[in-house]
């Protein structure tokens, strides 16, 4: 793999190429889907290329081939820097210059205790049966999905600044649904998709055969939920829910690239514009403190490196409420005034040119010891909510709305009877400045996102967006039904 | 890559492996998508992908395994990946043999001039664009993909199939200091593209998008655009799965052969539809014959997606799913249709739209790119971007009037929608 990244930057060197990066990537990916008793999806893939990204004349060019010798590796050097001469004809004064960053010589390797791939596959199949036989021992239910993903990301990065660096990434995942179907209707209940960067040891502990009668019965019981009223209430919201909110309305929202207007044809601009980095822009109350950490262990950002060469950091988003900071690639950060990039430049593949992505960005716990009913107590109309259901947000980052997985209704500091189909709307600012709790350390969760869409082509990503409880007052709260 | 290729790599297969049968899919992918945002390329990039499916089925099992390594070596590791999938898995008590020869139907969509427009050439056209765009103090974004692209199915039991197609795209989003402008076409022929009247249409829109005001969300007589519609029935096409339906999970559950839209509404998939061909090969069901199949016919729902098994199970015929499909409209452009709206709204593009309850069809997303307020026939000004929730089936069962039916995204024919009270649930700041 060395050689063949080493060759790529040195063919695209002697073409004519200003800069040049190398990815020599093997994706290992193994997917196992069981619908019902019937096991639908057992497959293995290999997926193993190289991507040759080029400055030349401060335009680029950037060419991929599903092969890894040494032919197609010059092949695609030498393509991307006749890319990049094409894209030069579009430049005026706006040339790319990075921002710097050391050569680096390095090695990463995921930390996994048991690793998933020895796990037979047989093993697998059986517990996911054993997950969905449970599930349809429940009366009222009358489907069941689960399924794990397993994925080993194998890469060496090369670039004609002398960095060197090999990353070995493991991720697992696991997650199943129960419907539940009477008199016309139909529920669902998940068991929600907890992926990290770890080995099988992680699966074990989600115990999906344990909650899995639990999950079963829950969806039933939805069925015959209450509604929820509509107006402004107050919301306890649990980590497995929270994690999509701190996703689309912060980790998104603070993506620079973004803010540039580079991503203004598909994925959207962003309300946090830069003049909202002098340091006096409240994104949130006080308590709201977020933190971009990809050098959190089991983090699915936290892969030593990104794909451009910047090592892994952490660094501050929102402190005591207050916009801080941007996630960058090494070619926006220079635009906002950074001298270094924070390393969030991934690709999804070799095929893929790295773009700005969101890191692990987790919202801080309260250093003291509150509890979810701690911040219960105090509510005294409300809603609980855990896990993710309907999500969508405007191409700035300001409106949104969403449901969730299970709701119940929370009375005098109480959580009561179970409710059904509970949408919220908010605007981001507002959302984060209407947080006035924020459980204790006990009960943060890393949850997080593998498939997270972006750029054209679209590109899938994966990073951590862990939070604690929070309590939110005021929120609308309406009905997903007509 | 080719059927003589296929067909040796089947043979080998067949004489290595040690299961009952095998299958393999290939799919070929060259592509160059030049990207650019404000005002020059950001991202150029050329990929040339294979990847190959290989799946075997043995004593009511099934395995599989994919690889990008498509040498003799690489076919083979991925025959035994399979081979030990299907060992490991029990028996499929939903079990489905491989399907046998098949006839396809002949979709003409390969077209020589996409695959071969030099990237040079792309980014000049983006260069006039940009600059144009810079003349009026607008910033300019968007793609100018060129690719062709392959599927070839082989299996032991007799199948073979090839088609090849090319699909060329451009859009653009041009943007002023509080408005933007959009418009996006996708073709297997680029010679029915024209970047410069799309460039044209986004500037124009977001031109008219300038200052735009605040109104209160609420329900209100609204024009949807083909665009903004085709963004909403991919949501619809996905639910009409049979067995969800079968068994009572899903919105179109007890509705086949009732009225579910107005009588103005027919929907076929259809492969060799002229104005709307498809690709004639069921990736989804083993490399079976798509046909073309009528889902609505004059407001009664007719078919629903059928998968092998199912159709097998319950002995009704397959339909193959397809996101192509053409569904009828009406006569009236849609200029015409606004000088017929006394107060309502126009929106051109959608943003973001998900399900908010799946078994009442009910999604949620935001307007984007040119929201309208219309009086008296005639757009008075634009108006600040808003959320819906609101279902596209709702929509279609009491229409005050469809349009024109264009082709949208390459692959649906549909009409832009009059609705007497679109439910436009909160607004935003911009």
């Amino acid at each position: 793999m060395k050689d063949l990244a080493e060759r790529a930057v040195e063919t695209a060197r002697l073409a004519g190429a200003d800069y040049a990066d190398a990815r020599v990537l093997t994706i290992r990916d193994q997917q196992i889907l069981v619908q019902d008793l019937s096991p639908k999806t057992i497959q293995d893939v290999t997926d193993a290329g190289i991507g040759v990204r080029v400055l030349k004349d401060g335009a680029w060019g950037f060419a991929s081939i599903s092969r890894q010798d040494k032919r197609s590796a010059e092949k695609v050097a030498r393509e991307a820097v006749a890319v990049a001469k094409a894209s030069a004809l579009t430049m005026g004064k706006d040339k790319v210059k990075l921002a710097a960053e050391p050569a680096h010589v390095d090695r990463f390797e995921t930390q996994v205790k048991i690793d998933p791939f020895f796990i037979p596959i047989s093993d697998k199949v059986a517990m996911l049966l054993h997950v969905n036989e449970t599930m349809l021992k429940v009366k009222g239910i009358v489907k069941a999905f689960a399924n794990t993903r397993i994925t080993h990301r194998h890469q060496f990065f090369a670039s004609t600044e002398g960095s060197a660096i090999e990353t070995l990434v493991t991720t697992v995942n696991a997650q199943y649904t129960a419907t539940a179907v009477a008199k016309g209707d139909s529920q669902t209940r998940t068991l929600q998709d907890y992926p990290l960067n770890k080995g099988w040891e992680h699966i074990l502990a989600m115990k999906l055969e344990e909650n899995a009668q639990r999950i079963a019965e829950e969806a039933v019981a939805k069925l015959s939920a209450a509604y929820p009223s509509e107006g402004k209430m107050d919301l306890i919201l649990d980590p497995s829910h929270l994690s999509l909110t701190i996703h689309e309305s912060v980790g998104h929202a603070t993506e620079l690239d973004r803010v540039l207007g580079y991503e203004a044809n598909f994925a959207g601009t962003s309300f946090v514009t830069l003049d909202k980095k002098q340091g006096k822009f409240r994104y949130g109350s006080d308590i709201v403190n977020f933190v971009a950490d990809n050098t959190f262990k089991g983090g699915l950002a936290c892969t030593g490196y990104d794909d451009e060469g910047v090592q892994c950091q952490r660094w501050d988003i929102i402190r005591n409420g207050i916009f801080k900071n941007y996630s960058s690639t090494r070619e926006v950060a220079p635009l906002a005034g950074y001298k270094r990039s924070f390393g969030s430049a991934r690709a999804d593949s070799y095929a893929s040119m790295p773009i700005n992505r969101i890191p692990n960005l987790s919202l801080k716990p309260s250093p003291k010891s509150i509890s979810p009913e701690d911040l219960m107590a105090d509510v005294k109309k409300g809603v609980w909510i855990k896990g993710r259901g309907s999500w969508s947000i405007d191409q700035r980052r300001l409106n949104f709305q969403f449901g969730g997985d299970l709701f119940y209704e929370i009375r005098n500091g109480k959580k009561t009877r179970m409710l059904r189909d509970v949408i919220y709307q908010s605007i981001s600012p507002d959302f984060w400045g209407a947080v006035d709790g924020i459980s204790g350390k006990k009960y943060w969760e890393p949850r997080g996102f593998r498939t997270c869409g972006k750029g054209e082509p679209m590109q899938v990503a994966q990073m951590t967006n862990g939070g604690p409880w929070i309590r939110v007052r005021g929120i609308r709260v309406i009905r997903g039904k007509k | 890559m080719n059927t003589d290729w296929l067909k040796e790599a089947i043979e080998r297969v067949a004489k290595q492996k040690k299961v009952e049968a095998a299958s393999i899919f290939l799919n070929v992918e060259n592509e160059n998508l030049s990207r650019f945002a404000e005002n020059h390329i950001t991202q150029n990039t050329t990929r040339h992908r294979i990847h190959l499916y290989l799946t075997v089925c043995d004593n009511n099992r099934r395995g599989g395994a994919e690889t990008s390594d498509i040498s003799s070596r690489g076919v083979l590791s991925a025959l035994r990946k399979a081979e030990a999938a299907a060992k490991a898995s029990p028996e499929d008590p939903e079990f489905i043999e491989f399907p046998r020869s098949q006839r396809y139907l002949k979709a003409e969509r390969f077209f020589p001039n996409t695959a071969e427009l030099p990237v040079d050439i792309k980014a000049k056209f983006i260069r006039e664009i940009t600059a144009e765009a810079a003349s009026r103090k607008m910033k300019a974004a968007g793609i100018y993909r060129t690719g062709d692209y392959a599927i070839l199915v082989v299996n032991t039991e007799g199948l073979l199939g090839e088609h090849r197609w090319t699909e060329a795209e451009f859009s653009i989003t041009a943007r002023t200091d509080t408005s933007a402008g959009s418009a996006v076409a996708q073709e297997e022929d680029i010679s029915k593209i024209n970047p410069q009247a799309l460039a044209i249409e986004a500037f124009r829109t977001a031109e008219m998008s300038r200052d735009p005001k605040q109104i209160k969300p609420g329900r209100y007589k609204t024009l949807v655009t083909a665009r903004a519609f085709g963004e909403m029935m991919p949501f619809v096409v996905y639910q009409m799965d049979r067995r969800a339906a079968d068994e009572g999970r899903s919105f179109f559950s007890g509705k086949l052969d009732k009225k579910i839209t107005s009588k103005k509404i027919s929907v076929v998939t259809d492969p060799q539809d002229e104005a709307n061909p498809g690709n004639p090969i069921d990736f989804y069901n083993d490399g079976v014959a798509r046909k073309k199949a009528r889902l609505i016919k004059e407001g009664v729902l007719t078919n629903l997606w059928t998968m092998r098994y199912w159709a097998k199970k319950q002995r009704i015929p397959l339909v193959s799913p397809s996101f192509s499909f053409s569904m009828t409209g009406g006569s009236k452009t849609l200029d015409q249709m606004i000088k017929r709206i006394d107060h309502g709204l126009l929106v051109m593009h959608l943003w973001y739209i998900r399900y908010v309850n799946p078994m009442e069809l009910i999604l949620t997303g935001t307007s984007r790119d040119g929201l309208f307020l219309i009086e008296d026939g005639k757009i008075k000004h634009a108006v600040k971007q808003m959320r819906f929730n609101d279902s596209p089936m709702r929509m279609l069962k009491n229409p005050a009037s469809v349009g024109i039916p264009e082709r949208r995204a390459g692959a649906m024919m549909l009409p832009p929608v009059l609705v007497s009270d679109f439910d436009w649930s909160s607004g935003t700041t911009f």
